[in-house]
């Protein structure tokens, strides 16, 4: 069985195209390894909090060939505030709707819909030259709490932060012989620092973070890992216009275990990184600007005795155990995947009154490499055997070029009403299939990948 | 409880190949390669492990194109291997290895007979594991378990001019059942080595470069392919034949499919209905059909006792594997010791209904239902139509197993019961219910579709006990409440809260 990249990493991912028997209904693994398909697709439209309502919706990386994958999310969040010139307070309603559906020749994952609603709360008390902040935030299956304290002195500011966030999550593995639900819930503690100060006429800020996440439970499904970032920012002025340099990156390690019965049927290590870098340039009306996107994840391969998944631990039979001698089955899934993402666009504004324009056009092209595999270790009437699956080895790239507009509109006391989009279509790609053919000679179709447009909507209100 | 039966049938049937060597067929006494187990088995030699490790391979990667069988390179390896280790069994007769060795390849060198068995199988429409022959062979372990074609018929040397039941079954007799006497012996001598250890290689780990095979590993394979035995014999010693030839049907069986495609439009009937339901009167209710063969029953007799030693011997190689098989450095199988206790408990269960009237009780029971397409909405993702938990009363039935295993005629099942005459077929049926002066006949039957309660009265059975081994039942009346009470019904149901909560995503 052959597999693109993108296939093989959703399933490496999901642990649901393992074997055709075995369907997760839950993916916490996108999450847990920092794989998003909306930020490689497209991108938030607003600033995180930058607004007082908004909604927006993105299409991305909607593939209909070799595999069939169509995420989308839509957010909205409605949160007004009040503002008694030393104390902020926010509160409101905020939703998220994602949707995914993904589809082989000759395997599928039923679509997944979540709609969660949840609470937000924040408060900021401003008493120069300190700022602190307090969040809450409460949605289905999840709690998150985070403190700020921030300090500006001389146009420079400092500012630290912690955060906790439980989650009471869910996996479902389904068999021929029934359904095994086991819960999934973990606590991540974050913490965050960061500066931001002049440098005669330049303007430079740089933070780190860091998340510790462990699951309480012994039973089900746990986590443990940790992730560290950082990122560094840089504005030029010169005569020509304003230079902004920013680059950030992000590591993580995962390590997931299964357990069902006080037997371990499932473990696995996962390290993975995620990094931008983007340059933008403003002179007038218009900006220009470049950058990428760039995600990578690897997993080795677990020892003997701790497979991915070990098949005969997942009966809750007490007479499972002698099956061993018999029959037994040990997948040890590893490989690496790498997916990458170059854009470079310009824009344009036009101002009239109250009444803002801005277009312009983007040019996006996408790499993907992968070597993934399967060891499959058997045990048939006492006879162990070893076998390797290679899930997908090669690479590809497809290139999208498409328009951006967006309408902002000065509503005087009553703030501002910004609305974005953008659409962009495929234009060429391949895909070198390091697996295909006799003596592994590289195979080349064209556009083997065939996605389909991508699009974001937003609607924004802010005061 | 479920006895693994069809996954001890299938993992034997591996292990059968030990007399598969080419030389003469072993019998029921035969000690076959047994005398080879006293010793403390060695790791195979390098080339000897080439040999071994090229025969799993061909065993697990059997080619579709080819229907399964054996390119000619790998047959020519394997027989130069199985030369090789028979080579050393001579030179060394307690060498177990060797033993092993020749065991691995003889049994890869059936492959072709397997394969041309498992086709004709599929071109008789009997297809396990996929959509190809050989697909049993990568499908996951769960459906072979579940298989019932993983049974003795596949490694069969029937052809098909012995494609009758009395054929295939005279087949195993000669050729599969000393098979399996021999394995069970060879396995026995294993068991009995305190000191029995064998690593088998495997490549592709950085840890580690092998596998042992531990002796609580061949305690258990023992013990299945003592109950794979049992199981053969009992097979065996059952007259299934059916078949009837010289009638005009195309084979002994059509007579069969004759009747299978008759439905509801009996009478006024052709030559060949008519043959079809003589032939059935020919077997019910005083023929010999579905009744141990003729001197056949002692065998049969000593099943239950032959079962109990398997069974023993299971628990002694649970606690052997519990005890000393902590890691797959030490054997294949490991048990949790708050595991054992749950194993004792099932073979404990084995052992009692084994020993005699037993009740088996099934205590009021809840179980939980999932409604999948409530997963393709939105606002349902989560709620509590997704889950549902239900209530049963459950039931409870006292059986001697024993008296199960050993009946004798197993037409005691059949209630009374009256063929009709062929020129009451259209108003009657083709037969009646008999309960004293209550005829019930089967047209009413098929038109009304009386639930089990509303038998009540117009079926009876000569035996209600069947033979004791149902000793609870002393009325026919008593039968169908049983029957009835078997057929769980819900007494409550309960919508569940969302235990499958959605993960946020963006939070």
């Amino acid at each position: 069985m052959r597999l693109s990249p993108v296939r093989a990493g959703v399933a490496f991912l999901l642990l649901t195209a393992a074997v055709e028997v075995c369907h997760a209904q839950e993916s916490p693994w996108w999450e847990a390894v920092g794989l998003d398909p909306i930020w490689l697709g497209s991108g938030p439209l607003f600033e995180p909090g930058s607004s007082n309502a908004s909604v927006e919706s993105h299409n991305a990386v909607d593939l209909r060939k070799p595999l069939r994958t169509d995420p989308s999310e839509t957010r909205g969040r409605f949160v007004p505030c009040t503002d008694t010139g030393y104390i902020s307070l926010c509160g409101g309603s905020l939703f998220d709707l994602a949707q995914s559906s993904m589809g082989g020749p000759d395997w599928s994952v039923a679509p997944k819909s979540s709609f969660s609603p949840g609470l937000e709360g924040a408060v900021r008390a401003n008493l120069y030259p300190l700022e602190a902040t307090g969040t809450l935030r409460s949605g289905t299956g999840v709690v998150a709490q985070s403190v700020g304290l921030q300090a500006k002195v001389a146009g420079a500011s400092l500012l630290a932060g912690a955060g906790r966030t439980q989650r009471w999550s869910g996996l479902e593995i389904a068999t021929p012989s029934g359904s095994i639900g086991l819960p999934w819930n973990d606590v991540a503690d974050s913490g965050y620092l960061g500066m931001s100060l002049p440098i005669g006429p330049f303007s430079g800020s740089t933070s780190l973070w860091g998340t510790d996440r462990s699951s309480p439970l012994d039973s089900g499904l746990a986590d443990s890992g940790r992730s560290l970032g950082w990122s560094v920012g840089l504005s030029v002025p010169s005569w020509h216009g304003a230079w902004e340099m920013s680059l950030w990156r992000e590591d993580r390690s995962l390590s997931t275990t299964g357990r069902l019965e006080g037997k371990v049927f499932h473990q696995q290590t996962f390290s993975s990184a995620r990094a931008e870098a983007r340059l933008h340039w403003t002179g007038g009306d218009w900006e220009v600007q470049a950058g990428t996107r760039q995600y990578r994840l690897d997993a080795p391969q677990g020892d003997l005795g701790e497979p991915t998944l070990a098949w005969n631990r997942l009966s809750d039979q007490s007479l499972s155990s002698l099956y061993a001698a018999e029959f037994d089955q040990q997948d040890y899934w590893s490989g690496s995947l790498q997916l990458d993402r170059w854009d470079a666009g310009f824009r344009h504004t036009w101002r009239w009154s109250a009444l803002s324009v801005r277009a312009g056009l983007s040019a996006y092209l996408w790499t993907f490499q992968a070597d993934l595999r399967i060891r499959r270790l058997r045990v048939v009437g006492l006879i162990p055997a070893v076998s390797l699956d290679p899930l997908a080895s090669g690479q590809g790239w497809f290139a999208a070029s498409g328009p951006e507009a967006s309408i902002s509109w000065n509503l005087g006391e009553w703030g501002k009403l910004d609305l974005s989009g953008s659409w962009s279509a495929p234009l060429d790609g391949n895909w070198h299939d390091h697996l295909g053919g006799s003596g592994g000679n590289p195979s080349r179709t064209s556009l083997p990948l065939d996605p389909w447009s991508l699009w974001s909507v937003g609607l924004a209100w802010s005061q | 409880m479920r006895f693994p039966l069809c996954a001890i049938a299938a993992g034997s049937l591996i292990l059968a190949a030990c007399d598969m060597t080419g030389g003469a067929s072993s019998s029921s006494n035969s000690n076959g390669n047994s005398s080879t187990g006293q010793a403390a088995i060695q790791i195979l030699a390098t080339a000897d492990q080439g040999a071994a490790n090229s025969s799993v391979q061909a065993i697990q990667n059997l080619p579709d194109q080819i229907g399964g069988r054996l390119d000619a390179a790998t047959r020519a390896n394997l027989q130069s291997a199985n030369a090789t280790f028979h080579t050393d069994l001579q030179a060394n007769p307690t060498n177990t290895s060797a033993s092993f060795g020749v065991a691995v390849t003889a049994l890869a060198l059936k492959l072709d007979q397997f394969s041309d068995t498992l086709n004709r199988m599929w071109k008789n429409g009997l297809k396990v594991g996929g959509s190809t022959p050989a697909a049993m062979f990568r499908a996951m372990p769960a459906q072979v378990v579940q298989s019932q074609v993983a049974s003795a018929r596949v490694l069969t040397t029937a052809t098909d001019s012995l494609a009758t039941i009395h054929g295939l079954q005279n087949t195993l007799e000669a050729n599969f059942l000393p098979t399996v006497d021999s394995v069970v012996t060879l396995l026995q001598t294993c068991w009995n080595d305190p000191k029995f250890a064998y690593r088998f290689p495997v490549t592709g780990f950085s840890d580690r470069d092998s596998l042992t095979i531990g002796r609580g590993d061949v305690g258990i394979a023992l013990a299945s392919a003592q109950a794979v035995r049992d199981y053969l014999v009992w097979m065996l010693s059952q007259n299934f034949e059916v078949g009837v030839s010289g009638q005009g049907f195309p084979n002994d069986y059509a007579w069969l499919d004759t009747l299978g495609n008759i439905g509801d439009t009996l009478g006024p009937q052709g030559p060949y209905q008519t043959e079809a339901f003589q032939n059935l009167q020919t077997l019910a209710p005083t023929g010999s059909f579905f009744a141990v063969k003729t001197g056949d029953l002692a065998r049969v007799q000593a099943i239950p006792a032959d079962l109990l030693l398997a069974v023993a011997t299971g628990k002694a190689a649970a606690a052997y594997a519990s005890k000393y098989q902590t890691d797959d450095r030490s054997g294949l199988v490991q048990i949790q010791p708050s595991d054992l206790v749950n194993i004792d408990q099932e073979l404990d269960s084995v052992t009692v209904y084994l020993s005699g009237p037993h009740t088996y009780v099934q205590p009021p029971h809840t179980e939980v239902s999932y409604d999948y397409s409530c997963y393709d909405t939105l606002t349902n993702y989560s709620s509590n139509a997704c889950m549902t938990q239900t209530t049963y009363s459950g039931y409870s039935i006292t059986v001697d197993v024993s008296k199960l295993i050993t009946m004798p005629d197993h037409k005691v099942f059949l209630p009374q019961f009256q063929w009709n005459n062929v020129s009451d077929w259209a108003a009657k049926g083709p037969y009646s219910l008999v309960n004293g002066s209550t005829i019930t006949t089967e047209r009413w039957l098929s038109d009304n579709s009386p639930s089990i309660a509303e038998l009540g009265g117009k079926i009876a059975w000569a035996d209600p006990s069947f033979g004791g081994a149902f000793p609870g039942f002393k009325t026919s009346q008593a039968v169908l409440a049983k029957l009835d009470s078997l057929n769980e019904k819900p007494i409550s149901s309960t919508p569940l809260s969302g235990r499958l909560l959605p993960r946020a995503v963006g939070f």
